[in-house]
């Protein structure tokens, strides 16, 4: 299954497309871009035109290469600059008209969550209590957790790009400047740090651009590795990074080795922030994570729906696969259903000449088949007109409306009743499809009652034209007792709806050659 | 003459007038069954036991009528108001003030219940209440709980207190005496009867078709009850009582009767080795119980086979005295919190099922009833509503089971065709609509469930989803960030004092959006407030 994550933030926008395996992922395409979002949206507390272009030109670029790369599975969530401004509905409401995607806005206590997620499924944590730190460009969010759970998590607004718009304002950044920012964030920070030394921790992680950058300039001297992750960068080191940012130009930064020529202007604020938290939590060193919320997003979702996962990668059609997903989630008889299956299909093949219906109808009859009993997961009295609902309503992909009506009013008459006009869904439907729902429903109701033991006991059924109209011969293996005496009272609807009399016959299954109804689907 | 506990939302009499609590007082139940009318008089103090008084009963076969006719004949009614006289004369011989009369099905199936019952009450000044199978099976269970107090059945440990009736079986699954699961299951003897009557093969495949009949229903039962935990059976009705005295004996002092696994199946496959005309002769049975005997029997033994019981408990307990206990337990101010606990355990078991988020349903819940408190004075609702908004906060998410989108019509629908222990259908029409109206549409003319409450019913559907709307968005996060809040009065205006940890720029936005309603049905305007003072 191939899902993309985008996280749209306030600095930058994250897109990560994988494709899932065996409960994890692999990384099939990455895409960053820094739309600065929530520059001036942070402290104006609206979203300018320009940001919403930049923001919507960013995201149509990224709805394309996930329609390029095949993606099924979407998954969009937007964080602070979004999430403060007065108009960030009107932002996502152009998303959704425009693009074609509603993204989610998620609190930073969420934020926070995922992103120790992230953490935890890329950091050697080995079972220590570990605190995780992402400075992002509208907010800051701290995790606190040991293993797969998170303790607690915080969310401030204290992202360098906030900072950086509230109190840069002078190059190099002058004393009395860095002295209100440091107050700014101590206000905050302290209490948190408090907590985090008295609950004791053992790691702390940092995730996001600007740790990253941050954490590159700083161990610069050495040998770049390959890779920021699982980099430990000590304290001191971004300690004097800070004296060095803050003392220096923009102009001069911008010569600083491995200087990233895009955050030239909010590094310093970005130093600023990360090295007084350092020094708050007391902490020597910190373990840099090049994962971060979108991947937290992916994994939090792989969890969440381990079995849609699965499904999708048994069931490669959308139709089938949303079927069996809404019948597993209403616990259905497997083997039953699969069987009332088998014999409808039977049933409708062996009648082909006589009710005339095609291929397009045999699919759904069989899919109504699978579903018509998912009813009685909601309760047992009235279990065929709960089936109709969850077929209505239960959101079965896949299907035009006219098939999934189709469908519910199928599962509606499989146990009782004649389809008439004064019922409105059905009296809705269009004449053919009324005649089709009806000889479906009659199909159905009278494969149900072949297997009224839920022991498939029926393994064949033959259909002959007699004199007074139709003779259908069931052969069964054991006792069939149940299944001739159910039948005996569901033939009703499908003798109406084909106008023969039919007469049920059931034979022990002849020694060598049973000719075997149909298999249904997988 | 007020009845003792509404049961309805719609309030038919004054509440009740307060009387000094020290002197015992007389109280009287009637119980309108298929076959008898029947009243007891009792006296109870609060933490005394009943003592019963007096005890009445006159045949009326008000099931015959209704069951084979579809109504109540002339004769019928004017047995029962005769009836139904003497035992007026009885009750005020005694001072009786507070009573509860009701009917069961014979009276609540029949076409002319209504005008039956105007006639009753305009000739004898009692009113009757007719129930329905939720209640019955309530009131059953306070008898049960109180007959078999001590007993571990009850006390600690899984049990199962089934009753296969003639129309239906209704089973319950009891954790530490508390209901958690309960359904009603076809496997009624009479209607088993009548289905098999079209069979005509000889009486040993009938068997064999009823047993595979059960078996079905009995695995059906299984993926909704856990039958295999149970390690008590407690079994009721007139079926398995007929097998109890067979097996023991009559029990003079009203002591349950306790049956062996073993013995219990043995003498269950004797029975259903008989055919009904062997039966009438071997236990001088009436045709009609005997024929019913057999598949009843079926039922109790399959049942029993699926738990890890040792025994089967049959206690003599009647609806009666599940009444009398019911009055008497509102009459002594007890009560709802023993009923509250009942109903939201039953609750918290549907919401499980349908895969709920327990910590934001269970902070929505909590914020809704604070809030409910918290304007007490405003709403004017008692303790009734309050347990029915707490249900419905409890449940409001459960449609996301159905489908993410419009789940609270999902909502609606799942909670409109569920049971939830001790709540009628009226009950359970007006929780339906409270959690619908948890987001999105306000309540509407054109929407026809909450059109077909009554009035009163609506206003207090408007009331209770405006609050559950408010306490949804104070969690919209679903984070559980809120801990309280407070509902502040200021120059006219309500002032949401919430008590929080962390960033509420969500709940705050929410709050103001999804208190529409509130203002809308209070008329106050609504503003939002963090107590605690940041970064201490």
């Amino acid at each position: 299954m191939r899902i993309a994550a985008i996280d749209i933030g306030s600095n930058s926008f994250h897109m990560v497309i994988v494709e899932s395996r065996s409960g994890g992922f692999h990384v099939i395409d990455r895409e960053k871009e820094m739309v600065r979002l929530g520059e001036r949206t942070l402290s104006r507390g609206r979203l300018s035109a320009a940001s919403m272009r930049r923001g919507l030109d960013a995201l149509r670029e990224y709805k394309r290469l996930a329609d390029m790369h095949g993606v099924d599975k979407l998954l969009v969530v937007a964080t602070s600059a979004v999430r403060e401004a007065a108009n960030g509905e009107d932002f996502l409401e152009r998303v959704g008209g425009e693009i074609g995607f509603y993204p989610q806005v998620v609190s930073g206590e969420e934020e926070a969550r995922l992103i120790y997620l992230a953490a935890l499924h890329s950091v050697n944590l080995e079972g220590r209590r570990t605190l995780v730190v992402d400075i992002g460009g509208g907010s800051v969010e701290l995790a606190m957790g040991v293993g797969p759970q998170v303790e607690w998590a915080v969310s401030e607004k204290l992202g360098v790009l906030r900072m950086t718009e509230r109190f840069v304002h002078s190059d190099p950044l002058a004393a009395r400047d860095e002295r209100r920012l440091v107050g700014y964030v101590r206000q905050f920070m302290v209490p948190h740090a408090a907590r985090a030394r008295d609950d004791g921790f053992d790691l702390v992680v940092g995730t996001s651009g600007t740790a990253l950058a941050l954490g590159a300039m700083a161990t610069a001297a050495g040998i770049l590795p390959e890779s920021l992750h699982h980099l430990t960068v000590p304290a001191a080191a971004l300690h004097a990074l800070r004296r060095r940012l803050v003392g220096t130009t923009l102009k001069g930064r911008r010569r600083l080795p491995l200087m990233d020529e895009r955050r030239t202007d909010i590094i310093v604020a970005g130093a600023v922030v990360l090295d007084e938290i350092l020094d708050a939590l007391e902490a020597k060193e910190i373990v840099l994570c090049e994962w971060a919320l979108r991947e937290g997003l992916l994994l939090d979702y792989l969890t969440g729906h381990k079995r849609a996962v699965a499904r999708a990668e048994a069931y490669p059609d959308v139709r089938r696969r949303s079927v069996v997903a809404l019948a597993e989630r209403c616990h259905f008889h497997e083997a039953h259903a699969r069987q009332v299956a088998a014999l409808a299909l039977g049933l409708f093949d062996a009648t082909a000449s006589r009710h005339g219906l095609q291929a397009p109808e045999r699919s759904l009859l069989e899919y109504a088949a699978l579903l018509h009993d998912v009813g009685r997961h909601i309760s047992y009295p009235d279990r065929h007109r709960h089936t109709e609902y969850l077929v209505r309503n239960g959101g079965l992909r896949g299907f035009d409306p006219r098939e999934v009506e189709m469908m519910a009013l199928v599962g509606r008459y499989h146990r009782r009743g004649v389809p008439r006009k004064k019922n409105l869904a059905f009296a809705a439907l269009a004449r053919p499809d009324r005649e089709a729902v009806r000889m479906m429903a009659g199909l159905l109701r009278l494969a149900d009652a072949l297997d009224r033991s839920h022991r498939g006991v029926v393994k064949a059924v033959a259909v002959s034209e007699t004199s007074r109209g139709l003779r259908l011969r069931c052969e069964a293996e054991g006792d069939a007792g149940l299944e001739q005496w159910a039948s005996g009272r569901r033939v009703d609807l499908l003798e109406r709806a084909l106008d023969r009399a039919i007469q049920v016959e059931f034979a022990p299954v002849p020694a060598a050659t049973a000719v075997r109804a149909r298999a249904a689907g997988a | 003459m007020p009845s003792p506990r509404r049961r309805s939302l719609t309030p038919k009499t004054a509440p009740p007038v307060p009387v000094p609590a020290e002197a015992p007082r007389p109280v009287a139940v009637i119980d309108m069954g298929a076959s008898a009318i029947r009243l007891l008089v009792a006296e109870a103090a609060p933490g005394q036991p009943v003592r019963i008084l007096e005890e009445a009963s006159r045949g009326v076969l008000l099931g015959k009528d209704t069951f084979t006719h579809g109504r109540l004949g002339a004769a019928t009614v004017e047995a029962t108001l005769k009836a139904l006289e003497g035992f007026r004369r009885i009750m005020d011989g005694y001072g009786v003030v507070r009573y509860r009369a009701v009917a069961t099905s014979a009276v609540r199936e029949a076409q002319n219940s209504d005008a039956f019952l105007d006639r009753v009450r305009l000739r004898t000044g009692i009113d009757v209440e007719v129930i329905d199978g939720s209640e019955e099976n309530r009131l059953t269970y306070m008898a049960v709980r109180e007959t078999l107090r001590d007993h571990p059945a009850l006390t600690s440990g899984d049990t199962l207190l089934l009753e296969v009736g003639g129309g239906s079986a209704d089973i319950s699954f009891l954790r530490k005496g508390q209901p958690i699961n309960s359904g009603t299951y076809p496997l009624g003897s009479i209607r088993m009867r009548q289905s098999l009557a079209s069979w005509h093969g000889s009486q040993e495949q009938g068997m064999r078709l009823l047993r595979r009949h059960i078996h079905n229903v009995v695995d059906d039962i299984r993926r909704e009850i856990p039958l295999r935990e149970a390690q008590h059976v407690i079994a009721l009705g007139g079926d398995v009582r007929f097998a109890a005295q067979q097996m023991v004996g009559d029990r003079a002092d009203g002591a349950p009767a306790i049956l062996g696994r073993e013995p219990f199946v043995a003498f269950c496959d004797q029975v259903t080795s008989w055919d009904v005309e062997q039966l009438v002769e071997q236990y001088h049975l009436p045709q009609a119980e005997a024929e019913t005997l057999v598949p009843a029997l079926v039922a109790y033994r399959e049942l029993l086979q699926e738990t890890a019981a040792q025994e089967v408990i049959v206690p003599d307990v009647s609806l009666r005295a599940g009444l009398l206990l019911d009055v008497a337990q509102v009459d002594a101010g007890q009560g709802i919190e023993d009923f509250s606990r009942q109903v939201l355990s039953s609750a918290v078991a549907l919401a499980e099922k349908y895969r709920w988020d327990a910590p934001h349903s269970k902070k929505v819940a909590q914020l809704a009833t604070r809030i409910f408190d918290e304007l007490k004075a405003e709403h004017g609702l008692g303790d009734r509503e309050r347990l029915l908004l707490e249900v419905a906060a409890l449940l409001h998410d459960i449609g996301n089971y159905v489908n993410l989108r419009g789940h609270h019509k999902h909502t609606w629908y799942l909670l409109s065709v569920s049971d939830i222990f001790g709540l009628s259908g009226d009950d359970m029409a007006l929780v339906a609509n409270v959690a619908r109206y948890h987001r999105r549409a306000l309540p509407q003319k054109s929407h026809l469930p909450y059109m077909a409450l009554d009035r009163e019913a609506r206003v207090v559907v408007n009331k209770l989803s405006a609050i559950l709307r408010l306490a949804n968005a104070l969690d919209a996060d679903h984070l559980q960030k809120v801990k309280d809040v407070r509902v502040l009065s200021e120059e006219g205006d309500w002032v949401l004092d919430v008590d929080g940890a962390g960033d509420l720029t969500m709940e705050r936005l929410a709050s103001l959006a999804r208190g529409d309603f509130l203002t809308e049905v209070f008329g106050r305007k609504l503003t939002f407030r963090e107590s605690r003072a940041r970064a201490s």
